[in-house]
């Protein structure tokens, strides 16, 4: 039951579909990849197991979108980052990291301002910039788009693991 | 309308080198024979109050007419030129035509380079090119300069017909600025398609927005930027809830509350995070983790705590237990035979479900293993 690899189709019922493979996919690569002992680091697996949704996610979509390509390169760049530094911290380093490679790439976004930005940002743009990862520096109306898109696949991400919660959930 | 006429007396006075012979009336008709002969003047203006997709057929701006000093300016202008000299005079009679609400800036010169936004200066600069390099035919109708008031009301209905924003025949000739939703500027163009692009985009976002009856924008983007953040806290919880495992291994959120997208008030649709991930747990399984329980907390209360939440598992007074799982909520899905049915919600599908909070309870004495819910 390979996963198909259908072309950029975003019917919600096949991209439902392709996301639920990957991200079994991807679940099983986590379970089997490093020691997942049932110890008590609750949440270095939990963060694993987002990222590995985010991956799935992302991986679907594909590189058609800002998003998308934003994800994926976080998340290559957050591997090759464990892999030198060796961090056993929190995740929280992780998210620090990620962020200091973006400031690079980026412009600095004022902190829950409502006032207009030098670029004719309002507020709320802003924080959506936040939010949306890839899109700091589109324009509004690309921005609306990877909006739409990411919570497009957001959503079906969201139905895709609340579902696999339901099937396994019976104790 | 009688200004116009006096002012273009006026000019016919400030200028000498009219021809004389050539009465205001004739030279109205000319130029309204060579409007009225030129189809794409007026189509263009009457088909196109959007983007200027025409003006690859003329060489100036024509997306707007029912500007009468627009109208005027440019009769006056084309018969400077054909006058063949320069004539600063009639320019600064045209300034005084300037209306007092106009974003039209009449130039006073002919060598105003073509720096401006302004549309009139686009209209002026046009009929310059038009004139100079004499390609157009519609102005070989122009004669000598002059013109009449029967002629300028006749210029102003086609002109209005032209603008084609429905405006009567008698408009008052203060109305200077253009019409919303006709701006000939190209830069305002460009902004009003892009407004347009944006409102088109906010429509598609409303669709997958729940709670998208707002008509604002500022509130519709508050909106999103809470489903946002609320579909990726839900994405945070369930992978908590979705550790992989042959044990269930799930860690029940304590008391979280969804981005608060639903409309109903706080409270996401967190509770599906619960339970345990195995499909074949059996009464084994429980008691030895019942010993191990026993064991740890024997030697430290934290680290059974920490093992039962290893395990997705908590403790609860037998009470509240029982009242739980006395409840009549189920969880969703039919393949879910908890036993406690759960305070989780009910479930509908997605955000728009109410609401229902996980609490894990702890409790020093009288204290219950159970499957959190």
């Amino acid at each position: 039951m390979s996963p198909p690899q259908q072309p950029s189709s975003t019917n919600p019922n096949s991209l439902k579909i392709r996301l639920t493979h990957r991200f079994l996919h991807n679940l099983n690569n986590l379970n089997k990849k490093r020691s997942n002992l049932d110890n008590t680091q609750i949440h270095r697996r939990s963060h694993r197991v987002k990222l590995a949704a985010y991956a799935s996610m992302a991986r679907v979509v594909g590189s058609r979108r800002a998003w998308s390509r934003a994800i994926l390169w976080k998340i290559r760049n957050r591997k090759v980052f464990t892999r030198n530094k060796r961090v056993d911290h929190k995740t929280t380093h992780h998210h620090h990291l990620a962020r200091s490679i973006k400031r690079r790439t980026t412009n600095h976004s004022n902190h829950k301002r409502e006032y207009v930005d030098p670029n004719g940002n309002s507020g709320q743009e802003v924080k959506l910039r936040k939010l949306v990862p890839g899109v700091e520096t589109m324009d509004a109306c690309g921005l609306l788009d990877e909006t739409a898109d990411y919570i497009k696949c957001l959503a079906t991400q969201v139905e895709v693991m609340r579902n696999l919660v339901d099937l396994y959930s019976t104790i | 309308m009688q200004e116009s006429q006096m002012s273009l007396q006026d000019l016919q006075t400030n200028t000498n080198s009219f021809d004389p012979t050539v009465t205001h009336d004739d030279f109205l008709d000319q130029m309204l024979s060579g409007l009225q002969t030129t189809v794409s003047w007026s189509d263009v203006s009457a088909g196109d109050g959007e983007g200027g997709q025409n003006k690859s057929t003329l060489p100036w701006d024509v997306d707007h007419f029912d500007d009468q000093s627009t109208m005027i300016s440019s009769k006056l202008r084309q018969h400077q030129i054909t006058a063949g000299n320069g004539i600063r005079t009639p320019s600064s009679a045209v300034k005084s035509l300037q209306l007092p609400t106009g974003e039209s800036a009449l130039f006073p010169n002919d060598n105003t380079p073509i720096g401006d936004n302004n549309s009139i200066q686009n209209l002026f600069h046009g009929f310059t090119g038009s004139l100079t390099s004499n390609q157009t035919p519609q102005f070989r109708n122009f004669g000598s300069p002059g013109a009449a008031a029967a002629g300028m009301n006749q210029v102003q209905t086609t002109s209005v017909t032209a603008g084609g924003g429905g405006g009567a025949p008698s408009q008052p000739r203060q109305r200077v600025r253009a019409r919303r939703g006709q701006a000939t500027d190209p830069h305002s163009i460009a902004e009003r398609l892009r407004r347009e692009r944006i409102a088109e985009r906010m429509k598609a976002l409303q669709e997958l927005v729940p709670n998208a009856n707002k008509t604002d924008k500022a509130s519709m983007l508050d909106e999103i930027i809470d489903y946002v953040k609320f579909l990726q806290l839900q994405v945070k919880v369930l992978s908590m809830s979705r550790l992989g495992g042959a044990t269930a291994g799930t860690v029940a959120p304590i008391g979280a509350e969804g981005g608060g997208d639903c409309g109903q008030g706080s409270g996401g649709r967190v509770g599906r995070s619960s339970n345990g991930t195995t499909s074949s747990s059996n009464n084994d399984t429980m008691t030895v983790t019942e010993n191990q329980v026993v064991k740890l907390m024997e030697e430290d209360m934290g680290s059974a705590m920490q093992y039962l939440q290893g395990k997705g598992l908590c403790l609860m007074p037998i009470s509240l237990a029982t009242a739980i799982s006395t409840a009549t909520c189920h969880p969703s899905g039919s393949r879910n035979n908890h036993p406690l049915g759960g305070a989780c919600g009910g479930e509908g599908g997605g955000p728009s479900s109410p609401n229902m909070s996980v609490l894990t309870v702890q409790s020093a004495n009288g204290v219950s293993v159970k499957d959190s819910p």
